[in-house]
């Protein structure tokens, strides 16, 4: 007989996977506080639903983040502006403060597909369901995204 | 893999400069208490609402389980100054100037200038429109709402696009119709409408409902913003109220997106490049060359009418016109930045809500502007 793999509990997903929700979120929104809030409403609202979710739920949690972040067209339009919410000083605390800052400037559709590609290490197929566009269009934004930050950064290619 | 690939994965995967708040699983378990209990709250105030109106002998919410929230806002003196934290206005008319606060609040402008508190919401709420009529409204963000009695009540739409998951409400009218665009939990989209004036709520079949990324409503059609697959080529679908899609490519490929307007679609080619050409189509079925952007970066685009866009950025804001592009000057602060489409307007009267929850107001189509109250 095969035994099924227990579930952990709501509290033991978030101690286990707190850091990591938070350096996602860090890639999101370029701040550890915006991160820290980001992270908290996904949560929150897992909570609510922790029952309803099957399986994993670190997909439904970053996928509650993303929507929250970052709008495929406008949404973008009620979240405070990174300016306001990244750190002041927070440069200071962190491994290249160089990137950091040129990751702030970019976009946050951009930033969140740096995020799922580089940090959650998602192939173009799996970041474009998440983000609910085309291969295309991950590609042209992960595409632009270097390119600014290699700009910024004054990086050969 | 490149050096910089190389130092951006090294860049994400850093400790993080403090270690993760002890209290912060506190504060996540009370934060979802509070959100039961709004809701909680909700029901109650609504389950008050049917008793009195059984008692009084009324029969028009008997049996309706998605009962209109209470009116708060009858026993609220009349302030007379804008209200704080406005995330977004609606405008149906040159009479009627709704705003919605960040505490999930509408009110409406009086006529000595003052604003009414109208209405608390029970959920949280980001975006309020209304109908030309300014008696039928929607509100959505954790959820979908509508009044039909001018904002003094709302009722909770729960089937049909009240199903959706947070967040993926986007909610725009025709001339007859509301239409509910939302992304369900297994991440395509679906598509709700009802006749304006009830919660009538049918699905509309939508086509490549796996790559709709939004819609907004423009000339009397419902727009449908499609990602070609591969090519990473927006198409606009369009249809009216009966009629089939029809599709209709972007002139350009890339970063570019599209703005409606009330009768005309925006799109700007090359915007982040340096410069864009504004394209506009009027008939949804063509584009034509409307105007020449010579911004290094724009962060907001607002179409003020057929013949006026908006453009704000750097070096300086831009109203674009078929006569030509003049810089204006929207008085936006440091890094304020517009909340893109939360304005309105009616007539030559225009409004921008801004990220310091500034209303700004131009009275003369959108050459000048100037801070509300």
């Amino acid at each position: 007989m095969q035994l099924r793999e227990e579930r952990p509990t709501y509290d033991e997903f978030v101690v286990a996977r707190l850091p990591h929700l938070l350096r996602f979120g860090r890639a999101l929104t370029g701040s550890e506080h915006a991160a820290a809030d980001l992270v908290q409403d996904a949560l929150e609202r897992t909570l609510l639903r922790w029952a309803s979710i099957s399986g994993d739920a670190e997909p439904y949690v970053r996928r509650a983040m993303i929507n929250r972040h970052v709008s495929l067209w406008r949404k973008w339009r009620h979240e405070q502006p990174i300016g306001e919410l990244a750190d002041r000083g927070y440069d200071d605390h962190v491994a290249d403060p160089d990137l950091w800052a040129a990751l702030r400037q970019l976009a946050p559709r951009q930033r969140a597909v740096l995020a799922l590609r580089y940090f959650e290490d998602l192939t173009e197929a799996d970041t474009a369901a998440i983000l609910g566009c085309s291969v295309g269009t991950v590609k042209s934004q992960a595409h632009n995204a270097m390119a600014r930050l290699r700009s910024m950064l004054q990086e050969e290619s | 893999m490149n050096n910089l690939e190389d130092r951006l994965r090294r860049g994400l995967e850093s400790p993080l400069a403090a270690d993760p708040d002890d209290g912060l699983l506190g504060r996540i378990h009370t934060g979802a208490r509070r959100r039961r209990r709004r809701r909680a709250a909700a029901i109650t105030a609504a389950t008050a609402v049917v008793v009195a109106g059984v008692a009084f002998g009324s029969s028009a919410l008997k049996g309706d389980e998605h009962r209109p929230s209470p009116l708060v806002g009858s026993s609220t003196p009349t302030p007379t100054r804008v209200p704080a934290a406005v995330i977004d206005l609606a405008v149906p008319d040159a009479d009627h100037v709704f705003a919605l606060t960040s505490d999930s609040a509408v009110w409406l402008q009086q006529s000595d200038g003052g604003w009414q508190r109208l209405h608390d919401f029970s959920g949280s709420v980001e975006y309020v429109d209304f109908a030309p009529d300014a008696r039928n409204g929607w509100a959505w963000g954790s959820g979908l709402w509508s009044t039909h009695d001018g904002g003094k009540t709302w009722s909770e739409i729960t089937d049909g696009p009240g199903t959706a998951s947070d967040y993926g409400y986007r909610v725009d009218l025709t001339q007859d119709r509301a239409w509910s665009l939302h992304r369900t939990d297994r991440g395509g989209m679906q598509l709700w409408s009802t006749p304006i004036g009830v919660d009538a709520w049918s699905n509309t079949l939508l086509p490549y409902r796996s790559s709709v990324v939004d819609m907004e409503t423009s000339g009397g059609k419902v727009v449908v913003l499609a990602a070609s697959e591969g090519a990473g080529q927006l198409t606009l679908l369009s249809r009216n109220d009966v009629d089939d899609w029809t599709s209709l490519d972007l002139p350009c490929a890339g970063e570019n997106q599209a703005y409606p307007g009330n009768a005309e679609v925006f799109v700007l080619c090359g915007a982040d490049k340096g410069g864009a050409m504004v394209y506009r189509s009027v008939d949804l079925s063509s584009w034509e060359v409307f105007g020449h952007s010579d911004l290094t970066s724009v962060t907001a685009v607002v179409p003020l009418a057929d013949d006026r866009l908006l453009l704000l950025g750097s070096p300086h804001d831009l109203l674009v016109t078929p006569e030509g592009s003049e810089p204006v000057d929207v008085g936006l602060q440091g890094d304020e930045e517009v909340f893109q489409d939360t304005g309105g307007g009616a007539g030559d009267t225009a409004y921008l809500v801004t990220s310091r929850h500034r209303i700004l107001i131009s009275r003369d189509t959108g050459l000048t502007w100037s801070q509300l109250g």
